[in-house]
């Protein structure tokens, strides 16, 4: 009987339910059973989140396909901009009319929005003062081109942002990246440039390189293409690793290991597998496109979507996706693993499915934004 | 706050945040009524686009989380209605995933096991009960807010909170015997 109690009240002081008598009642409770202490205190310190923010991929196609019902349905919407959009843009088009009204609630609200802002887009910037962040983010499909207020040019693919401070450059140049952007940092040894991707840090002072990290790739890559970069990974500060030009480091995103190494051997390897926590590095040369020499790191900047020789149907779906804003499943597993290469520049998502269908045995079906392969 | 922001800047950005934070709970929410991913994406689209259209009242809407669910669930009823005539919502296969379960850190004596363990406690949990602890854990429904929305009792929402908390409870490896030995009293 106790012990039902015991988890009635419990559950109702978790979830803020509970009266002061009951309270009383539970701290009662735990004089009598100590050994339910330890229980009711592991569930104390849990909290449960949807990981939205993480991995919202389907949502923010769910959101597209939202903004599409909304134009149907006449409602005005002022469409945020593709591929760019700054959080400055959005503060121009404040009503003007609710200042005048409520000029409190509104201060209030842009306080709770920015911080909420900050708690969001932020958790990394370590020089983040409040309301003086600028976020330049990429639809699936699309891609853009951003000038740093210190002249520095970064290219950011499909399904990327990049955060950086109002501020930046005052100090310290320091921006934070998730997917992939190609940077060309302008020299400046005195204030050192710094990207922050989830599980590496990058310290540049000028140079040029590829940096790639999405969070549902296996991997996260810099590629060199010249100067000089110094490369912390999260987990391992004590250990920093320079990059010369033609090499790439790749670290895996989870506990896995690196797989498709490729012919070339890597410089160094690191498989301590019982090191569970910390994430496996290995760094590689970079990759040239056989056909025309083209690195295939970078060659998305230059419009070019190249798939390497080793890498599955899987892998490269997952790059279309991005490239082309579409959505693609898999009706047959054995099809998910054809190993398949090629190189598309302006084709439309059809004429690339067309080609790459030449010869591998698989079929295709569109429908609307999606892309069932079959057998 | 995403909220004071829709409702104050006519804040797209916000209105974004908003729509990715809740779509794909209110999705589930929906397909749990409804039994139709498709109809489901469609009432949660068209609750978000009165949203839009009602903006300027949002400020005040006191728990926004309560006002989407139930406005979810209303025209979940309704379209169900249309479709079978018939009413009242059962609540079958809700499968409500908890993606992350976070713990203070300080905590050590909390393994990743426990985590594994508990997960799967959760997973185990019956539909309604699961649902149940997932809109007041992880959407901050009060117990009244939830008994509200699925036309249950508050004593309801209070004895399967309980059942969850005890079968979450149980699944830790600490006192686990103990606990069962008790249990059975």
């Amino acid at each position: 009987m106790t012990i039902d109690r015991f988890w009635d009240l419990l559950s109702k002081k978790h979830c803020g339910e509970a009266s002061s008598s009951e309270l009383a009642e539970l701290e009662e409770i735990l004089l009598t059973r100590p050994e339910w202490k330890n229980t009711a205190e592991v569930l104390a310190n849990l909290s449960f989140q949807s990981t939205v923010f993480e991995n919202n991929g389907e949502a923010e196609k769910a959101f597209e396909d939202h903004l599409t019902r909304m134009k149907k349905a006449d409602v005005e919407f002022d469409e945020i901009e593709p591929g760019y959009n700054e959080i400055e843009s959005v503060r121009k088009r404040r009503n003007l009319k609710k200042w005048l009204i409520s000029a409190g609630a509104v201060a209030t609200g842009l306080v709770l929005f920015y911080l909420l802002r900050i708690l969001m887009v932020s958790s990394e910037m370590q020089n983040g003062s409040r309301s003086t962040l600028s976020q330049v983010s990429t639809k699936p499909g699309s891609k853009t081109q951003i000038q740093l207020p210190d002249g520095s040019v970064v290219r950011l693919n499909s399904s990327s942002s990049l955060t950086y401070d109002k501020n930046f450059g005052k100090n310290i140049r320091e921006v934070n990246l998730s997917g992939e952007a190609f940077f060309d940092v302008t020299k400046d040894s005195s204030h050192p440039f710094i990207i922050h991707t989830n599980v590496i840090d990058i310290k540049v002072l000028g140079t040029a390189f590829n940096v790639k990290s999405y969070p549902n790739d296996a991997n996260t890559e810099t590629s060199l293409i010249r100067g000089k970069v110094e490369v912390t990974v999260k987990n391992r500060s004590n250990e920093k690793i320079y990059l010369e030009p033609n090499e790439k480091l790749v670290v895996a995103n989870n506990n896995a290991t690196i797989n498709n190494t490729p012919p070339d051997q890597p410089h160094q390897i690191d498989n301590k597998a019982d090191h569970s926590s910390k994430p496996v590095y290995a760094v590689q040369h970079l990759t040239y496109y056989p056909v025309d020499s083209t690195i295939i790191e970078t060659s998305w900047v230059d419009n070019k979507l190249i798939f390497q020789a080793n890498e599955t149907f899987l892998e490269v779906a997952l790059k279309m996706e991005r490239w082309y804003g579409v959505k693609i499943k898999f009706a047959d597993e054995e099809v998910a693993k054809i190993r398949l290469f090629g190189s598309f520049t302006n084709e439309t998502i059809d004429q690339a499915l067309d080609a790459l269908r030449e010869g591998n045995g698989f079929n295709y079906k569109i429908s609307g934004n999606e892309i069932t392969i079959t057998k | 706050m995403l909220q004071q922001a829709v409702a104050c800047f006519d804040d797209t950005q916000a209105y974004k945040k908003l729509f990715l934070l809740f779509y794909p709970s209110l999705v589930h929410f929906a397909v749990s009524i409804i039994k139709s991913k498709e109809s489901a994406e469609e009432i949660v689209s068209d609750v978000f686009i009165k949203i839009w259209q009602k903006r300027q009242h949002l400020e005040k809407v006191e728990n926004l989380s309560f006002y989407l669910f139930t406005s979810v669930k209303n025209r979940c009823i309704n379209q169900f209605n249309d479709l079978k005539n018939r009413t009242g919502i059962t609540i079958t296969d809700v499968s409500i995933e908890f993606k992350s379960i976070y713990h203070d850190p300080e905590q050590k004596m909390i393994s990743a096991e426990t985590i594994k363990q508990i997960q799967e406690a959760i997973q185990d949990l019956p539909p309604r009960c699961r649902l149940i602890f997932k809109l007041v854990k992880e959407e901050g429904l009060k117990y009244k807010e939830v008994a509200e929305l699925l036309q249950l009792s508050v004593k309801t929402i209070e004895n399967q909170m309980s059942l969850a908390f005890k079968k979450i409870g149980s699944a830790i490896n600490f006192k686990v015997h103990q606990l069962a030995v008790f249990s059975k009293n």
